[in-house]
């Protein structure tokens, strides 16, 4: 791997700010292709910072700021790509449920799946089910990623199920869930598919769904 | 803290029940003293052997009277909006003066009504510097303030610790024995980051309560230790996931307060399963500086039956260990 590539990794390992569009900027004179920076590069970064998050050496504030890092040179990057360099491993609707305004932990996941190859439909917060399930069907999203940390909320999550069976979607989509107040046991009392504890296992049991579809 | 107390005292955060009780919307209590009061009453009436008071607990209360814009998210006020974009801008907002500063004097008043209709220890709440600055500036913001101006972040936590130390000292003067200082975003930093900035915020603020009590909610497995290093204050509230009977030992001379989960358990636990965590929990505590309490708030919409159950079993607990 080329020097450049390995200062992609390092700095979004160390969360490095500050140099990332310059160690990006040397890739790109170098040759190297934006896909490949994107794959070798940053998600490598993105792998190491989500194992250190997972081994207790990275905290929440950090998993954010390495999404920082990558928001601030994606735009770039997409903007160089070539369509067939656009490959999508899936669509993912992602929102914060209904009544629920917190936000980080759905960005940061958000930020993890497009790094990834994944093709993001972010609504945002306070999403109501029905914009939720209309999005599935215009978009035709393989998933959907809810995020809820209210603990008042959770019954937001059925009410997406709910209306995806409504529209007969149910069987062609995959209900992940996630954040605070979310467990094993209340994806099966909600009826979802997927529990996430974190980001990092969100993004690669979504990875594992893609290859077991394809 | 509970040394008077030979038997581990019930302090479950259960106060939004009262809203249910008497059929108020938490619109209504948050923004009226009376009705405020009146959940607090019905509360206790319906639950007399709960040891402790506890006003309604409202995380915005601070940053709306800063001015920061906000919505009703479900029941409860949410920012809708972060007016700061770097510490210039949050430490140029001037101080509230609680009493005339709403939504901080409509709490004051509903604190002081409280006090006057019931002699039990009176709970309430300030929000910490990081959760308050977290509302002025947007998580993100904040954080990459933190990573990249140390000194800019340190700035506004002292700033935001300000204004909750003013808010802490009125409703001490209105009639609080306890704050519980929210500090939710603390979760959010490693224990360095912790350590070194927010600690000593929070103890700016602790140092005025003479009984402060720290909360976080989420998992804190990695921050307890760090919390419980915390100077000035005499206990720690923490949520379901920490294992108590781990971190008893590493809290020194601080009160554990919690941690049945309010959700899992409580309302949504059949009562056997109630009274078995409960059981667990206060075995497993026994001896301990402890006060059995829920992990975070409890959802109004939790069946006092299971309230019911959880306080049987704390006092078949004390009246068993009373008769050894």
């Amino acid at each position: 791997m080329s020097n450049a590539l390995q200062s992609v990794i390092k700095a979004i390992d160390e969360l490095d700010f500050d140099n990332i569009n310059n160690v990006v900027q040397i890739c790109l004179d170098e040759g190297i292709s934006p896909l490949s920076i994107i794959q070798d590069g940053i998600c490598k970064g993105l792998d190491i910072v989500g194992e250190k998050f997972n081994t207790g050496e990275y905290f929440l504030a950090d998993l954010v700021m390495a999404g920082e890092i990558v928001n601030e040179v994606m735009p770039n990057l997409k903007a160089r790509m070539n369509s067939s360099d656009a490959v999508q491993k899936g669509k993912v609707v992602m929102a914060t449920v209904k009544g629920d305004i917190h936000e980080i932990g759905k960005n940061i996941v958000c930020m993890l799946l497009d790094a990834n190859g994944f093709e993001v439909i972010d609504l945002g917060i306070d999403v109501p089910a029905e914009r939720i399930v209309n999005t599935v069907k215009e978009k035709k999203a393989s998933f959907i990623g809810l995020s809820c940390l209210l603990s008042t909320m959770v019954g937001s999550i059925g009410e997406v199920v709910e209306s995806l069976k409504r529209e007969g979607l149910r069987e062609k989509v995959r209900v992940f869930i996630g954040g605070a107040c979310t467990s094993e046991q209340l994806k099966d009392e909600m009826g979802a598919d997927v529990y996430s504890a974190t980001a990092v296992d969100a993004v690669r049991t979504m990875e594992k769904m893609c290859g077991a579809m394809t | 803290m509970t040394k008077d107390f030979p038997l581990p005292l019930i302090a479950p955060l259960g106060t939004s029940i009262g809203m249910r009780l008497i059929r108020a919307e938490a619109r209504e209590a948050l923004f009226n003293p009376s009705v405020h009061a009146e959940a607090v009453s019905a509360f206790l009436s319906r639950f007399p052997d709960i040891d402790f008071a506890f006003s309604l607990m409202d995380t915005s209360i601070e940053a709306r009277a800063l001015g920061c814009p906000y919505e009703f998210m479900g029941r409860v006020p949410a920012i809708s909006a972060n007016p700061c974009a770097s510490p210039d801008d949050v430490c140029s907002l001037n101080i509230p003066e609680p009493w005339n500063a709403d939504p901080m004097r409509i709490n004051l008043e509903s604190v002081a009504k409280i006090r006057t209709l019931t002699g039990k220890p009176l709970v309430s709440y300030v929000v910490g510097p990081a959760t308050l600055a977290a509302h002025l500036c947007g998580i993100t913001s904040l954080i990459k303030i933190s990573r990249r101006d140390a000194q800019g972040f340190k700035r506004i936590l002292g700033h935001a610790g300000a204004v909750s130390r003013r808010y802490a000292e009125c409703l001490l003067k209105a009639g609080a024995d306890f704050i519980v200082i929210l500090e939710p975003q603390a979760l959010i930093f490693s224990p360095k980051t912790f350590d070194d900035a927010i600690r000593p915020a929070v103890e700016k603020l602790a140092e005025i309560i003479p009984q402060a009590i720290l909360h976080v909610c989420g998992d804190t497995n990695h921050h307890a230790a760090a919390f419980s290093e915390t100077a000035s204050i005499i206990g720690i509230s923490l949520d379901w996931q920490v294992d108590f009977s781990q971190l008893k030992d590493r809290v020194g001379l601080k009160t554990l307060i919690g941690n049945i989960d309010p959700v899992g358990v409580l309302q949504k636990g059949r009562h056997d399963v109630i009274r078995e965590k409960v059981l667990h929990l206060m075995d497993a505590m026994k001896g301990s500086d402890f006060i059995l309490s829920t992990g975070c708030d409890m959802v109004p919409d939790t069946p006092p039956e299971n309230l019911d159950a959880l306080i049987a079993a704390a006092l078949d607990w004390r009246k068993q260990k009373s008769a050894n």
